[in-house]
């Protein structure tokens, strides 16, 4: 009886240790830390990557683990947008790629842990270059005098112009040189 | 008698034959018919502010056919002002002889299609009361407002073409004692000092003939701003090139038979055979065959165009207009608009002021049948998918057509009762010409 | 020779040059000529090269926002909610419907649901033949009618090719007085006689709450997105607008016209019904 009375204050210990101590010693030497930056694609024609590194406290990746990549938008207040979900490689990257239509990208990485981590998210700014940036598709509509839809109203407006000042004068020509050969006040009409 | 003496009766005769509708006594004939036009064209107006009060739903139009006869009346008013402008304007410039009978008609009819057909623009508007705007925020790039530009300046050139000519007429009717005051005071205004010298003469057939030189690109011009705000859509039926040169056909084609519609009412009415010869008559029907030839041409092509591809939206077009919902419409377009009056101008057996008259007839109300086939079709026609469209004029629509159709005969008969309805200075300088000519001829035989 | 009676018109005027002492006739010519071509040049002229000024020519760019609109017809079950949503939010009559939902036939025999509204197009037909000018583009992108200034004349309805724009024809008498509205972002009721068509909501967007017809739909299968942040949402979800348009294959509607319409479609059949 006074051997189980030894045991039992050690056995607890030892079991609230590992109920309770053994997982948050777990999390807390567990610390996770998560990188974000882009990798630059090398020719133009390929995206971007938007990479996370997942690492323990102490610099050790962490493989296999599955990272969402999120991008905080604008759209009718703000919201997140899915750019993707990857799983870490050996090295502790995941990456999921990007082409860039905006110089810049607010980019929440989270990963939602598991039992042996625990949950992290980070939040970065990622710029792109102005050259890497496509071009929002906005047109102005053209308005320069090379487009014929602009040059022809143009082109037919100064010639109706034109003849309206021809028909003006025609008129006031005719008026004009017919009262100033005017002779007797009567119109003698009957001359052959 | 010597010549001089017979020239001079055969000119009392021709004044006073070119003022009868102004001189003589008004018959209970004229007096019916002015009435009746007159009530008419008073429902139509009637109708007219009916629709102002109630809106344009009052039309049978609806979101797919959203234009309807209101434009047909439109563009065939304006087309048969053109009978103007090819009489005075084109066989001024190549000297046909016999255009002198009838030019004072062409031009006084093309004047009243005109005003009457550029009101159309703006009854079928849904806020009438804001047009003015069109001048105010001036869109450049927009057919309708180079319409209204156009109608303008083409009212204008054909009111110079009316006035110009009407100077040595109007003094003429200064002499007349039993008209009114008023009227003798619009002629002497008018009259600007005509006394019938060589030099007036000179300067007025100097003006008319640039006016008529500058009249024609003026009219190409117009009709074909008119077939724009058509053909410059992307709509299947609208969106073809040949939409131009098929308005300013059908304008001529149609303003001639209107112009021997007058001349022969107005040759009937007043007995003036001897002054209106058939050959006037005749060859003016040569002239409007020759253009429904053209015409003829403009829709084969267009036809075979639009047909030989296999495009679907061109194919279902074409097959609802020759096989299927509007065959009989088109058909008889070609039938009585092009081959009909065609051959009783080519048969000589049928190539009397009758048969001209007749074939004129025909042409006028074919062409407007064909107006109608290219406007509304090509909108029944579903744009992106559904159900075909359906428009049958309402009443309003139908009454102010017809009361715009009446019109015309009125403000002829009003405007001739004021100015003279032949053109007596143009035919005796073109007796003149030719007097001269034989005279030079004999001189050096 | 006796001088010439005075004329009735030019009369008055002879006198006026005549103690000028200049020759009357050159006179009066010489003036009228100058006056009428200065004028009437003036004008012309005026009007003509001042059309760059027009705002519905060259209209400025906003940089913030540029509205767009994504359909994603994986999704569309043709329940025609929307349709019902914009005319209860504008207060339309049950026959007017500014966005139509058609029955498409694909290259499978296969039918599929189609909503097409106005594409508010970068290079929109209808404001380019308005002759009053009373459509016109907004800087976010959005084309407007102003009810106020449209004449009626229709040609924008001829000049659209998705037959986006319905017309006026009666006038509406059932709505209440004091939801009446006259701005060109949101007309109730729509006036009699004018060019009615979708404002993409502007009044709504305004103030970050989404367009009719996306809180209507039941399957969420419409996008209202901004090009300049790309991004793009349907109220449930978020999505980056470059990446769901590319992934997907969107594509707009009658591209060859060249209207660059800002609303895009994704091609679908209706397969993802059970969202």
């Amino acid at each position: 009886m006074r051997r189980f009375r030894h045991y039992a204050l050690p056995g607890f210990s030892l079991f609230l240790l590992v109920q309770f101590g053994l997982p948050a010693l777990a999390q807390s030497g567990g610390e996770v830390s998560l990188g974000v930056q882009v990798e630059r694609s090398a020719l133009p024609d390929l995206p971007d990557n938007v990479a996370a590194r997942l690492s323990t406290g102490s610099g050790e990746p962490i493989g296999g683990a599955s990272v969402d990549f999120w991008a905080e938008v604008e759209i009718l207040g703000t919201r997140s947008a899915l750019l993707g979900t990857a799983t870490t490689d050996a090295t502790g990257v995941a990456r999921v790629p990007i082409f860039p239509r905006r110089p810049q990208y607010e980019i929440r990485v989270s990963f939602a842990g598991n039992e042996l981590y625990a949950p992290v998210e980070t939040t970065t700014v990622l710029t792109f270059p102005t050259e890497r940036v496509e071009p929002v598709q906005i047109t102005t509509p053209t308005s320069s005098l090379a487009s014929l839809r602009t040059v022809m109203p143009r082109a037919m407006g100064i010639v109706v112009a034109l003849l309206w000042i021809f028909f003006v004068a025609a008129v006031f020509y005719v008026v004009k040189t017919i009262h100033r050969d005017s002779t007797t006040g009567q119109p003698n009409l009957d001359n052959p | 008698m010597t010549a001089i003496t017979t020239r001079k009766m055969d000119r009392e005769r021709l004044r006073s034959a070119a003022l009868a509708p102004i001189t003589s006594e008004r018959g209970w004939r004229e007096r019916s018919l002015v009435i009746g036009l007159g009530l008419i064209v008073a429902l139509g107006v009637a109708a007219y502010v009916y629709q102002l009060i109630n809106g344009i739903g009052v039309t049978g139009l609806n979101d797919q056919v959203f234009w309807g006869i209101y434009t047909v009346d439109l563009v065939t008013f304006i087309g048969f002002s053109y009978g103007g402008a090819m009489v005075s304007a084109i066989l001024r410039l190549t000297h046909a002889s016999w255009r002198g009978p009838i030019s004072r008609i062409a031009e006084g009819t093309a004047v009243v299609t005109l005003v009457i057909g550029a009101l159309f623009p703006i009854i079928h508007l849904g806020h009438p009361e804001r047009v003015w705007q069109i001048f105010t925020r001036f869109q450049i790039n927009s057919p309708i407002t180079w319409d209204m530009v156009a109608i303008v300046s083409y009212l204008l050139a054909t009111l110079v073409l009316f006035a110009l000519p009407l100077i040595p007429d109007v003094a003429l009717l200064q002499a007349e004692p039993e008209l009114g005051g008023r009227r003798q005071r619009l002629y002497r205004w008018w009259a600007a000092g005509w006394v019938g010298n060589p030099e007036q003469r000179q300067h007025l057939r100097r003006a008319l003939t640039t006016t008529a030189v500058v009249i024609i690109p003026l009219a190409v011009m117009v009709h074909t701003v008119l077939s724009y705000a058509f053909s410059l859509t992307s709509r299947p039926g609208w969106h073809s090139t040949i939409f131009g040169p098929y308005f300013v056909v059908a304008a001529v084609y149609s303003g001639v038979a209107v112009v021997i519609l007058a001349a022969v009412a107005y040759r009937r009415a007043y007995h003036l055979q001897d002054q209106i010869p058939v050959r006037s008559i005749v060859n003016l029907g040569y002239v409007m065959a020759a253009l429904g030839v053209a015409y003829g041409y403009l829709l084969f092509t267009e036809v075979t165009t639009e047909g030989y591809v296999g495009e679907e939206s061109a194919e279902v077009l074409l097959f609802s207009l020759v096989l299927d919902r509007w065959a009989v419409l088109f058909w008889l377009f070609v039938v009585a608009g092009l081959v009909v009056p065609v051959l009783l101008i080519a048969w000589r057996r049928t190539r009397t002021v009758a048969g001209v008259s007749v074939a004129a007839a025909l042409v006028a109300v074919a062409l407007y049948v064909k107006r109608f086939l290219m406007f509304v079709p090509p909108l029944t026609r579903p744009l992106i998918e559904g159900d075909w469209a359906s428009y049958l004029p309402s009443w309003v629509e139908i009454t102010i057509s017809l009361a715009a159709v009446a019109a015309i005969p009125l403000l002829l008969i009003g405007l001739f009762r004021v100015f003279p309805v032949l053109d007596v200075h143009e035919i005796e300088e073109i007796e003149r010409g030719s007097d001269q000519q034989t005279a030079t001829e004999e001189a050096s035989s | 020779m006796t001088e010439p009676a005075p004329h009735p018109f030019f009369g008055a005027r002879a006198a006026v040059a005549e103690t000028v002492g200049v020759d009357r006739r050159q006179f009066l010519f010489s003036i009228g000529a100058i006056g009428l071509g200065a004028t009437l040049g003036g004008r012309v002229l005026d009007r003509i090269f001042a059309a760059d000024e027009i705002d519905t020519l060259r209209r400025t760019v906003d940089t913030e926002q540029q509205w767009i609109m994504v359909f994603d017809l994986r999704r569309c079950d043709g329940c025609r909610d929307c349709i019902k949503g914009c005319q209860a939010e504008h207060h339309l009559p049950e026959s007017t419907e500014w966005i139509k939902v058609y029955e498409m036939m694909d290259t499978q025999g296969r039918s599929y649901s189609m909503p097409v509204l106005c594409m508010e197009c970068q290079e929109a037909p209808c404001v380019r033949v308005c002759p009053v000018q009373a459509t016109y583009y907004r800087p976010d992108g959005v084309v407007l009618v102003d009810e106020k200034v449209c004449i009626g004349c229709r040609m924008c309805i001829a000049a659209c090719p998705y037959g986006a724009r319905v017309f006026n024809w009666d006038k509406q008498t059932d709505i209440a007085p004091e939801l009446y509205d006259d701005r060109p972002e949101y007309t109730v009721p729509q006036r009699q006689g004018t060019v009615g068509k979708c404002t993409l909501c502007v009044h709504h967007l305004e103030v970050d709450e989404f367009p009719a017809c996306i809180e209507a739909c039941s399957m969420k299968a419409i996008y209202v997105g901004n090009l300049v942040t790309d991004s793009a949402s349907n109220g449930r979800e978020t999505v980056v607008l470059s990446k769901f348009l590319r992934d997907n294959d969107a594509f707009r509607f009658r591209e060859e016209l060249g209207t660059k319409s800002r609303v895009y479609y994704i091609a679908g059949h209706g397969q993802q019904l059970d969202y």
